[in-house]
């Protein structure tokens, strides 16, 4: 599905990413965790097309796909979604009418018909159910007014419409409380099919015990410098970063 | 103050205009006053301070000048054609050249209210329209205002009676001469009386200037809604003066959409002169090419315990211009003022700019005045986040705009309005959901 070999990038003439391979099968979740300030989310913005990163070298693709040529809105047709730390807010753009646009932009990429009123009605219902929202969001705008934890939802929402490929959460787990977790989580595990793919970006193992990953890889200083699986997880909260940064400053 | 424009030719227009009909001894004092006013005032240049950033005179030697407007009813049909369709149970007003169309307008007949042109009242002394003919613009010495009570022909007049409420659509329609129109518009709602008013700009070929003129009186705890779209073309040119007096507990609240236009010049003055009145101007200007804006406000706080909300939003775009000038006015004695103005911008071209001028007078201890105006752009992180959902660059940036504007939007309480002013906001920037 995703294949990333020897990616360097960097911003303002900073390396960030240097030199950082990733291979993610369909069917498969993913968990990056590491100290603050490793790359985690550079990794996330470069593979989404932020814009402000150098890439200097590597590539990455995405079914065979160079995502590193296309603008953020073609890679998300392709089916790649990010699930933002900070999403924004839009007033005046109701979340009905923003998912509306975002499908027919991505149904117009592959030359389908804009998606009916009552398909998409439908559609929403049922996966608001699953991020268990209330009704009045529909007319609410965007992440205007929204708790920490709503706006994680509506991202787990936007998901769930958009059906991504490969979806990456850049810490959606952060400032949540547990019952907005559960939810956040049990949204991502509905989710999971033998199709699709996540990468999940966390800085704490609190998250992996909701949804479990089948591979734990560990970055530090722009790099994935440990793989292993969930119980590597275990292994990080109970010892912490140190050992890893011993470990590769040893080498 | 000095012209490089001959105002002979404005006591010309004068003498026509008077010829034509019989005016009553009080209505024609007025007039005359008002030419002497505007021939020592002068047309405004830019050493004039609200003039400062507004070249008039370039617009007016696109050839726009004064004169005598008659009644052509051969274009009557096809002005028709071009209106929009009619909205069940709202009265229809068609101003033609700055004169009343009997024939377009549609008043359905109501004990809630009087709709009269103002010619009309002029010439049958109708008492209160002529009472306030006049007097909320003439101390305030605007050359413009005092050109249009000179040489205006006609208008309409609207009193809501006491307790009553009406709907109107005012369209204000141009067949594109070089006379320049002057309709004169006279608003007097009552106690506890309801208007509301969906103004729109249409110009049916060629280039035009409109000077408008209204005042408008509101009575203990009446309610004003006033929503006017400004979008012509970009050979049409207004200049649109609205004169408010407001008694107490009573609510003006009007919503300006400057959409196209060479020059669209929206000026506002406004007296709270009752307690617990509060005014509240909003406005919206998405320019680009050459068009210019500007929103000229003056809110005088008369007494104590009122307040009002200035909240002005632009997005420009080429080499177009904004200009705002708000101006914030609490006497001696009106403790208690809450006042709050906000303009703020986006530049989307290094071309495009932006005059903003706050300007504060007060002169009590106990008031709440603030004011803020900030221009940016739409920021790489806002954008970034729609298209990473699948939205093109363009819709993107549309979406950020329309995002921008939508506060001024969301103060609009009647609905219809609301969604009118929504409808034209998305047509413009080409959202189409």
């Amino acid at each position: 599905m995703l294949k990333i070999n020897n990616l360097k990038a960097g911003i303002a003439g900073k390396e960030i990413l240097k030199g950082l391979n990733l291979e993610v099968n369909a069917g498969e979740v993913h968990a990056i965790m590491g100290p603050n300030g490793t790359g985690k989310s550079t990794l996330g913005n470069v593979l989404s097309g932020k814009d402000g990163y150098d890439v200097s070298e590597g590539s990455a693709l995405l079914e065979g796909v160079e995502l590193l040529e296309l603008s953020p809105e073609e890679r998300a047709q392709l089916g790649l979604f990010l699930a933002f730390q900070y999403p924004v807010e839009i007033p005046g753009v109701s979340n009905a009418n923003f998912l509306k646009a975002s499908i027919n932009e991505i149904r117009k990429s592959k030359g389908q018909n804009p998606i009916s009123a009552p398909e998409f009605l439908k559609l929403l219902r049922e996966k608001m159910e699953l991020v268990e929202m209330q009704k009045d969001f529909i007319s609410r705008s965007v992440n205007v007014g929204f708790s920490g934890g709503e706006k994680k939802r509506n991202e787990i929402l936007q998901m769930a419409m958009l059906n991504p490929k490969l979806a990456i959460l850049d810490e959606t787990d952060s400032g949540l409380d547990i019952d907005a977790l559960r939810i956040v989580a049990n949204g991502v595990n509905k989710l999971r099919t033998n199709d699709n793919a996540f990468i999940i970006i966390t800085h704490y193992q609190r998250l992996l015990d909701y949804i479990v990953p089948d591979f734990v890889h560990v970055m530090y200083d722009g790099r994935i410098v440990k793989s292993g699986d969930k119980s590597l997880a275990l292994e990080l909260e109970e010892k912490g970063y140190d050992w890893i940064k011993e470990e590769v400053e040893a080498l | 103050m000095t012209t490089i424009i001959d105002t002979s030719i404005y006591s010309e227009a004068f003498d026509n205009v008077l010829n034509q009909k019989a005016l009553s001894e009080g209505i024609l004092q007025k007039k005359q006053k008002a030419l002497q006013q505007f021939e020592q005032l002068g047309i405004p240049n830019m050493k004039n301070e609200e003039w400062k950033n507004t070249y008039l005179a370039k617009y007016l030697k696109k050839g726009f000048q004064p004169g005598l407007v008659k009644k052509d009813l051969s274009k009557t049909e096809t002005i028709a054609e071009i209106l929009p369709s009619l909205t069940e149970n709202i009265n229809r007003i068609v101003i033609i050249d700055g004169l009343f169309s009997q024939e377009l307008s549609q008043i359905h007949p109501s004990i809630q209210y009087n709709i009269f042109s103002t010619s009309h009242c002029w010439s049958e002394d109708i008492q209160n329209a002529n009472q306030i003919f006049s007097s909320l613009t003439d101390e305030k010495k605007q050359s413009l205002t005092s050109l249009n009570t000179a040489l205006s022909q006609d208008g309409v007049f609207i009193e809501v009676v006491e307790g009553g409420s009406a709907h109107v659509e005012l369209l204000i329609v141009q067949t594109g001469s070089d006379i320049i129109s002057m309709p004169r518009n006279i608003i007097q709602v009552g106690k506890n009386a309801y208007l509301n008013i969906a103004e729109q700009h249409i110009l049916i070929e060629g280039h035009s200037m409109t000077n408008m003129v209204a005042e408008i009186v509101m009575e203990e705890n009446a309610k004003i809604e006033w929503v006017k779209i400004q979008d012509a073309g970009d050979q049409y040119h207004l200049i649109d003066s609205s004169y408010v007096s407001q008694k107490e507990n009573s609510r003006y609240h009007c919503t300006t959409l400057s959409l196209t236009g060479d020059l669209l010049r929206n000026q506002q003055y406004i007296q709270i002169a009752g307690e617990q009145a509060h005014a509240d101007l909003g406005g919206i200007y998405i320019l680009e090419n050459q068009q210019q804006a500007d929103n000229i406000i003056v809110i005088e706080h008369q007494v104590p315990n009122t307040t009002s909300n200035q909240l002005y939003k632009g997005i420009l775009d080429g080499s177009s211009t904004g200009v705002f000038n708000g101006k914030i006015i609490v006497v001696e004695d009106a403790q208690k003022t809450d006042a709050y103005q906000s303009n703020k911008n986006i530049l989307l071209s290094d071309d495009a700019a932006v005059f903003t001028r706050p300007q504060l007078e007060i002169y009590a201890d106990d008031v709440k005045c603030s004011h803020g105006a900030t221009s940016s752009q739409i920021e790489d992180y806002e954008s970034f986040y729609l298209r990473s959902r699948g939205i093109g660059k363009e819709l993107s940036k549309a979406l950020l705009m329309f995002a921008f504007v939508a506060d001024v939007v969301e103060e609009i309480e009647n609905t219809t309005l609301k969604e009118w002013v929504k409808s034209r906001i998305s047509t413009k920037l080409k959202i189409d959901l």
